[in-house]
């Protein structure tokens, strides 16, 4: 009878344990595409940042920290950095990372045709390897944000040999080096990666991850409060409470890189005049929309850097919420009525009516007119658009935080941006090589798009994600990729 | 029997043809790039005018269009543009999936619709016909996707009878299967059943008047026996052209129901596919949709041979 109770006990236990290895991811979207050229969504950077090392990744302070690369040193003119690759590290097919495999990924990145990589490399002028293991990459100009850069996909290793055996195929069978190895994958349904025990940095402690794809938000949850997954990410604001509330499941929030903002088209009316915009920027009340959108689970934002990110400015102003002097800006530029679209994207729509209701009440005419993503990037690409709210995932560096929207050339100008203060002002703080006058300078062109009311900013994004509470050590590192090496099923 | 089957084989190719314009066309009118899409919103516009060459959307429309029908023609539909797999491929994956839902929903409504539809027209004007008729109305006019999240809140998240949704084939594990696929099921089904038992009802209640049934009572036919073996089966001919008419509102149905339910079938694809302007996968996902519903009414066309005796095709 004991003896039978001990089996019985065993079993369970390893049954148990077995359960507890595996970790379920439930995502809101299929990730597209896990070739680090042409992967985009945030979706796919939870996949590939497991299947990949990158030369270096970032810490829960935004410290660039060592990951294939050991050491780096730079240039005193900030041109050429050299790069020692760690050694004793093969890629999962088997194949040996060294400064050649780096050389190989950098140069794919940069000359692949449609390379979704190109931009964010840009400043390369030369990759070349110096040693067995030492890279030496130089720039054509200095560039500060070069090294955050190299912790994303931009620095994610490729085995060759697999890259060119599988060519335009390699997205279906990415080969890294990473802690976590791609074993299957069937669209729609899962995709599953299994644990590298010959990892570098130790064998992970989860034996097995499964992405699934759930694109509607109640069914993601109901996932996850019925067991079928181990943690959502990410969640909806609307459904924090009622995770919060089911016993054995948390919310994790954390700061991110990312804002929501609303982005007016200034070349044309109503919003080529100052006065007009100066009665929005007093008629948001982000205190109420933090509480009413987001449950509270995000922060306010008057300006484009997050106070856990360089350039961020304590003395920044924005015109202070006040919805009478809004009214009376209105009525005194004699636009009162003045009626707009503002374009929004399908999961914006509580976000829309928020800023709808408040501008109503300030005298706007405000219509809401939604659009799902193909064919609202060619309305606002073309500057068809009267306004739009925009959710911004952000960037580490400020010039990629901020340069695309608001530089004349910028690939997000969707203000319509034209002014040659804030063109000379990004561009010298592009080749400024000393941090503290760097700053400086995005200090000042924020300040710049602040005071005139270019753009209006409400709120920090957070990071939110459910979990089922047995799920230990997930780093909160805020560009919001989960980190599953170091992570524990207790 | 044959000649007739041939004919009308023969007459869906013009069809089928304007199908594939029709389709190439509207899929070329939706706004939005694929390359675009695919690099994101701040891509550069020289990244997004190279992937369109390699993408081929650079080309006319009419040779793009002439390369795909050639392509058709030899059973290839392309690869897709998001990750290059052979969209025969990824169509031959999913198609089970929904074939295997599309089959249960039929299931759950014959298994709602026969008997109730039965009852009501039986017991005309009783309490028990106006429960009927609020049944259907109520399955009817409730939309799938609210029925679908209903049914996932009751039965996974407070019962937790079965999982919320999901999809493991049949043949991995058939047990497992079935009990994802029965809320779907149930929730494509239970519209389908509701207009069926309209048809149903309507139909037999005409049937039971005929002489020939009055006849077969007056013989001391037993009750049951009259409405199952002669009024019944009379009564199912225009059910049967219903059901095959159905088969687009099925589809439709697979499309949301898949999505809420996670199933990677045909619908979540063509969904998937829309979201990202993977102009093959469409095409493909349509152009087959069109093909089973040709195929469907073909068969139902047959059917009635075999449901009526009086119906010959020659």
């Amino acid at each position: 009878m004991i003896r039978r109770t001990l089996i019985a006990l065993a079993i369970g236990l390893l049954l148990a344990a077995g359960m507890a290895q595996t970790v379920r991811i439930g995502l809101h979207q299929d990730p597209p595409n896990l070739d680090p050229i042409l992967s985009q969504a945030f979706s796919d950077r939870s996949v590939t940042y497991q299947i990949y090392d990158r030369l270096v990744d970032l810490d829960e302070n935004l410290t660039i920290v060592p990951m294939l690369a050991t050491s780096w040193e730079v240039s005193d003119d900030g041109l050429v950095y050299t790069l020692q690759i760690r050694e004793g590290v093969t890629f999962h097919d088997g194949t040996p990372l060294d400064a050649e495999s780096v050389r190989y990924t950098l140069d794919r990145n940069l000359t692949r045709e449609g390379s979704a990589r190109r931009d964010e490399l840009s400043s390369i002028e030369n990759v070349a390897v110096t040693g067995p293991h030492t890279v030496e990459i130089t720039l054509r100009s200095p560039n500060a944000a070069f090294l955050a850069v190299l912790s994303g996909n931009a620095g994610a290793i490729v085995s060759p040999t697999a890259a060119e055996a599988a060519g335009a195929d390699f997205g279906n069978a990415p080969v890294g080096s990473g802690p976590f190895i791609f074993d299957s994958r069937e669209r729609q349904n899962h995709l599953t990666l299994r644990a590298n025990d010959d990892y570098w940095n130790g064998a992970p402690s989860i034996r097995q991850l499964v992405y699934r794809p759930f694109p509607d938000a109640d069914v993601r949850v109901a996932n996850l409060l019925s067991g079928g997954v181990d943690i959502i990410i990410p969640i909806e604001p609307k459904d924090i409470a009622s995770v919060d509330a089911a016993d054995g499941y948390d919310v994790i929030a954390y700061d991110s890189l990312g804002w929501r903002a609303l982005v007016m088209n200034l070349t044309r009316p109503p919003f080529d005049d100052p006065q007009v915009r100066l009665a929005v920027a007093q008629a948001i009340d982000r205190a109420a929309l933090a509480a009413v959108v987001y449950d509270n689970a995000v922060v306010p934002l008057i300006g484009p850097f997050p106070p856990n990110t360089p350039g961020y400015d304590p003395d920044l102003e924005a015109p202070a919420y006040d919805p009478e002097a809004a009214r009376a800006t209105l009525e005194a530029a004699g636009a009162l009525g003045t009626e707009f679209t503002l374009l929004i994207l399908p999961h914006e729509v509580l976000h829309g009516q928020f800023w709808q209701a408040i501008l109503t009440q300030a005298g706007f005419v405000v219509q809401i007119e939604q659009m799902e993503a193909g064919p609202y990037l060619e309305v606002v690409n073309n500057m068809r658009h009267d306004a739009t709210l925009v959710g911004w995932s952000g960037r580490i560096d400020p010039d990629p935080q901020f340069f695309p929207w608001v530089h004349s050339t910028g690939n997000l100008n969707w203000g319509g941006f034209d002014d040659p203060r804030i063109d000379d002002l990004l561009e010298s703080a592009r080749a400024e090589t000393d941090p503290v006058t760097r700053e400086g300078l995005y200090r000042d062109v924020a300040r710049l798009v602040v005071e005139e009311s270019m753009i209006v900013w409400g709120i920090q994004s957070q990071n939110i994600v459910g979990v089922a509470s047995n799920l230990e050590g997930i780093p909160l590192i805020p560009d919001g990729t989960v980190r599953w090496h170091g992570v524990t099923v207790r | 029997m044959i000649t007739f089957a041939l004919r009308r084989l023969l007459a869906t190719i013009p069809t089928l043809l304007v199908v594939t314009l029709l389709v190439f066309g509207l899929v070329r009118l939706l706004p939005g790039d694929p390359a675009r899409l695919m690099l994101g919103e701040s891509a550069n516009p020289q990244a997004i005018a190279e992937l369109r060459t390699q993408m081929g959307l650079d080309r006319p429309i009419m040779v793009q269009y002439a390369a795909w029908l050639a392509d058709v023609v030899r059973l290839d539909l392309g690869r897709s543009l998001v990750d290059n797999a052979s969209v025969s491929r990824i169509i031959g994956q999913k198609l089970p999936t929904t074939i295997e839902l599309s089959l249960l929903s039929m299931l759950v409504a014959l298994v709602l619709a026969v008997p109730a539809g039965t009852i009501g027209a039986v017991k005309r004007g009783k309490p028990i016909d106006s429960a009927v008729t609020v049944f259907a109305l109520a399955g009817i006019s409730l939309p799938n996707f609210f029925l679908g999240i209903l049914l996932i809140f009751f039965f996974s998240v407070q019962l937790r009878w079965v999982p919320a949704s999901g999809y493991v084939g049949l043949l991995e594990d058939p047990l497992r299967n079935l009990s994802l696929m029965a809320l779907p099921a149930i929730t494509i089904g239970v519209g389908l059943g509701a207009i069926l038992t309209r048809y149903l009802r309507a139909s037999l209640i005409e049937t039971l008047s005929q002489d020939y049934v009055r006849t077969a009572l007056a013989k001391g036919v037993p009750g049951l026996a009259v409405i199952t073996r002669h009024a019944l089966r009379n009564a199912m001919i225009p059910v049967i052209t219903a059901f095959g008419l159905q088969l687009g509102t099925l589809l439709g149905g697979a499309i949301i129901t898949e999505q809420i339910f996670s199933i990677p079938g045909f619908g979540r694809l063509l969904v998937d596919a829309v979201s990202t302007r993977d102009l093959p996968v469409i095409q493909g996902v349509v152009l087959i949709a069109a093909l089973a519903v040709f195929l469907v009414s073909f068969v139902v066309d047959l059917l009635y041979a075999a449901a009526d005796p009086r119906i010959t095709y020659s």
